[in-house]
């Protein structure tokens, strides 16, 4: 290594980072900045240029403006295979021809560990993360849970400044990916390492991350903690992104009309009739027009008798006696909507 | 995303490894492949251009050239795809041994399939003469017809072979679900769909026929043709010129042909098999029996000639005189031993070519597919380049050019060696591409990320991961080397002589049954080269023709 850099600082920050393709520009001006130790998501749509972003980030592409800064150094002209940036792979990338322990071991030899620390340290990631029975396995003989074990440890064994994540669950199927999903994250503060993971499932970014970028068409859109993202998106690509958006006209008190966002569980419905005791409650009436089971929850379609645009409502499936009933295609509701509740979206694009 | 996997144009300069690669490759491709190309058509003056179109021995050979590639292309491709809808279609027994025939005619000698002509059909020959009392000749137009339909079928039979299996069965179930007979589907359905690669065989086949210069010179007679003309001029008359402006003539109808197979194999890459995604383990419609009786009587014909074919060289290296006096002796054998030093040389020299060869293919495939290098189209081209030179007009292009730029390569081994070399780089470079592509490009990244430089991932990833590619290139330019003529013809001097020339000199000397011998050695070890490749790495050869 030719730097030295503050270990309590191994943050990463881009300033105004551009890159083109030929006349397609991939990530416009993104500047941001990752806390030490935190899980970092880049959340976006594909195309949204999140992919290119990590390869700037690992070396494989050379921003065509702005700086990358890694543990305060400037990572400009400094080569894929000499920057501290472990990297796991969408398809983990493990090589086929080597056992687990040569994988791990590879990064290492590349460095030119001495073998004794070699055979140390590869044993230790192993204990870590628990796939000291892997040893000799190759690739093809893991589950996808333990190759991907396997790929963190190959990335971590290098002791790297930050650990990047491309789509790592994509790969495993729904299942097992909830459970992987929840072990990475346990695995992520045990090692205590700076993770930017790239992801365009939104599910996955809000249960994860201690924060998260909003990517779209190669720009940042938003960057915060997934409570703010979720409830206080910026603008209505991000409000749309990251879940389904209402966009509800309010009447205030003062008779100022405000347009606001409701996500679905925000709201309720209830059979007609009903009258609000609530003055924070504004009632409307509408009609069911689709409803959609998803077990735990009912998501129904409501036509409202003043509004153009369907309004989505989330209810639970079999609630409680003495509650709101559940509705069929044709009823008639009553919308209730909590006037302090909604989000103004700020730029309204 | 696929072009962001390369290194960029300035990154190139910060790989040195990359960059000592990219410059020799492009200097020995330059040097010894263009360069000599260009070099050529230099050669031959103002009136040689003229005595070309003028003169009537030149006119009628360019006719000839012309409608053989055109005949025997057809016959050769209408074999291959009977024998190989046969294969694939006929479900009759012996499938095995029916498909492992043409490959081996395939690997042979060039000069097995004139030899076996003259030893079968020729004035002597064992069926013309012994089975059948017929005296006739069958040498020139006719002989040189019948003999490069039966040494190129095999060609035809890979490539439609794969394409059929890549068809399936899912669409002829579909088209018998739809109410079509059998022999419909087959006409209807299956037939149509193999024109792509009917194509792609028929320009392979056309390239192989025009550069063909082992049957035209054992059997060609006074049918005179571009390809042994070229070799004539030189070495006969000592006229570097005509022989030039000959084989450039040659060089422009496989320059439209090479041209033609590039363009379809970049636009129609997997165009009609993938409609479906992954072809389906459905059984394949049958043909109805008559269908089948008349495939399987035709394929068991082809076969046994090709069995013939391969009996008689055997055969005639230990009879007296084949035709005449089938005495057994050993004479032959005893006196073919007399050629070590030149069966030795062929060893050598084949073994020299196949690994510069392995390491040239590889590494173009390497830089093309992998690194962002500058000039990678011209790379491509430069590396697929010998793919469409007749081996005649190469053969003259080293040996004028050398003679300009540094004269005391001229006779030496590594002439010879290169340009054995060279013409199996092509093919080399494909299956390495094929195999590259296989491979998953984040593996590359993967190795780089944890600290490998270029050549460490080529080292350590590439090459292990594409050693079946690598094994199968060495061995087919190996083999394809050991018995090649058409290039090496002209280079070759007293000390570097190779077993392939000197079989064709025994042969225009009459002398069959050294000849015989001689070729014997050169097929066996061609056919153990070929039986180690599938023990040792399985690959389907078939793959090489495909892509």
């Amino acid at each position: 290594m030719d730097t030295s850099p503050d270990t309590t600082q191994s943050h990463l920050e881009l300033a105004s980072v551009s890159h083109w393709y030929g006349k397609v520009c991939a990530v416009d001006s993104v500047s941001l900045s990752v806390r030490p130790g935190s899980f970092f998501t880049l959340l976006g749509p594909s195309g949204c240029g999140k992919t290119t972003l990590l390869r700037l980030v690992s070396g494989f592409l050379d921003p065509d403006a702005g700086s990358i800064r890694i543990g305060g150094v400037d990572q400009a002209g400094i080569p894929a295979d000499r920057r501290r940036v472990g990297m796991v792979f969408q398809d983990y990338a493990l090589f086929p021809h080597m056992t687990v322990t040569a994988n791990i071991a590879y990064g290492l030899r590349m460095h030119r560990v001495p073998r004794d620390e070699r055979a140390d340290r590869v044993h230790a990631v192993m204990q870590r993360l628990d796939i000291e029975d892997l040893r000799q396995r190759y690739p093809h003989e893991l589950s996808g849970g333990q190759q991907q074990r396997v790929a963190v440890g190959r990335a971590v064994v290098l002791e790297p400044l930050l650990l990047l994540m491309d789509e790592p669950l994509s790969n495993l199927d729904a299942k097992l990916r909830v459970r992987i999903r929840a072990e990475l994250k346990e695995l992520q503060q045990r090692l205590g390492i700076t993770t930017v993971y790239v992801t365009h499932d939104q599910e996955e970014a809000l249960s994860l991350s201690d924060d998260i970028a909003v990517l779209d068409q190669g720009r940042l859109q938003q960057q915060s903690d997934p409570v703010t993202i979720y409830e206080k998106p910026v603008n209505p690509f991000v409000a749309g992104f990251v879940g389904s958006a209402n966009m509800l006209r309010l009447t205030g008190q003062n008779g100022v009309r405000r347009l606001c966002m409701y996500r679905p569980e925000w709201l309720y419905v209830a059979p007609t009739g009903a009258k609000a005791d609530d003055p924070n409650t504004e009632i409307r009436t509408g009609t069911v027009t689709a409803r959609e089971y998803f077990g735990p929850t009912l998501r129904y379609r409501v036509a409202l008798a003043d509004d153009a645009s369907p309004v989505y409502v989330d209810a639970p499936s079999r609630p409680r006696t003495g509650q709101r009933d559940t509705f069929a295609p044709g009823d008639n509701v009553a919308l209730y909507i909590p006037t302090d509740g909604g989000w103004e979206i700020p730029d309204r694009g | 995303m696929a072009a962001d996997r390369r290194l960029t144009h300035s990154q190139i300069l910060k790989e040195p490894g990359v960059a000592i690669f990219y410059a020799v490759l492009s200097v020995f491709l330059l040097v010894f492949i263009v360069g000599p190309l260009v070099v050529v058509f230099l050669e031959p003056s103002a009136a040689d251009w003229a005595r070309v179109w003028t003169t009537p021995r030149w006119r009628t050979a360019i006719g000839n050239t012309l409608a053989m590639a055109f005949r025997s292309t057809a016959t050769a491709l209408l074999v291959g795809l009977v024998y190989a809808i046969a294969i694939e279609r006929g479900n009759f027994p012996g499938k095995r041994i029916f498909e492992l025939i043409p490959l081996l005619l395939l690997v042979s000698p060039p000069f097995v399939g004139g030899l076996a002509f003259i030893f079968l059909l020729g004035r002597s020959g064992l069926i013309t003469s012994n089975w059948l009392g017929l005296e006739v000749s069958l040498y020139g137009r006719t002989g040189l017809w019948i003999a490069q339909t039966l040494s190129f079928f095999p060609v035809a039979f890979m490539i439609l072979r794969s394409s059929l299996q890549s068809i399936g069965g899912t669409l002829d179930n579909a088209a018998r679900g739809l109410g079509a007979s059998r022999t419909r589907v087959l006409f209807s359905v299956t037939v149509p769909l193999l024109v792509p690669g009917m194509l792609a065989a028929a320009l392979f086949i056309g390239i192989i026929v025009l550069a063909d210069f082992a049957n035209p010179l054992l059997i060609g007679g006074r049918y005179r043709v571009l390809a042994t003309e070229v070799f004539s001029q030189l070495t006969g008359w000592a006229d570097a010129g005509m022989s030039a402006a000959l084989g450039i003539v040659l060089l422009m109808p496989a320059a439209v042909f090479f041209a033609l197979q590039q363009f379809l194999s970049r636009r129609s890459h997997g165009r009609y098999v993938t409609v479906g995604g992954r072809s389906s383990q459905l059984p394949q419609v049958g043909l109805p029996a008559p269908l089948r009786v008349l495939l399987f009587l035709f394929c068991l014909t082809v076969a046994a000639y090709t069995l013939l074919t391969f009996f008689v060289i055997f055969a005639a290296a230990v009879v007296q005189l084949w035709g005449i006096d089938y005495t057994i002796t050993a004479d032959h054998v005893r006196r073919s031993l007399r050629h070590w030093p030149e069966l030795r040389n062929s060893l050598v020299f084949a073994l020299s070519a196949a690994a510069l060869c392995t390491l040239v293919s590889s590494v173009s495939a390497y830089l093309v597919h992998r690194c962002r290098v500058p000039f990678r189209t011209g790379l491509d081209l430069a590396t697929l380049l010998p793919a469409g030179i007749p081996g005649t007009l190469y053969g003259v292009a080293l040996v004028t050019s050398f003679a300009r730029w540094y004269p005391r390569l001229n006779g030496t081994a590594l002439l010879i060696i290169l340009a054995m070399a060279a013409s199996y780089i092509p093919v080399g470079y494909r299956i390495s591409s094929a195999a590259l592509q296989q491979m998953q490009p984040s593996l590359d990244d993967g190795a780089r990320n944890l600290g490998a430089h270029r050549m460490q991932v080529f080292r350590d990833i590439t090459v292990p991961l594409t050693a079946n590619a690598l094994f199968a290139t060495f061995a087919y330019a190996f083999i394809r080397s050991i018995g090649t003529v058409s290039a090496v013809v002209f280079l070759v001097s007293f000390e570097t002589m190779v077993s392939s020339v000197i079989i064709l000199n025994l042969a225009e000397q009459s002398s069959w049954g050294r000849a015989a011998a001689l070729a014997s050695m050169l097929v066996l070890i061609t056919f153990v080269g070929l039986a180690l490749v599938r023990l040792i790495s399985g690959t389907r050869w078939n793959r090489m023709f495909t892509r």
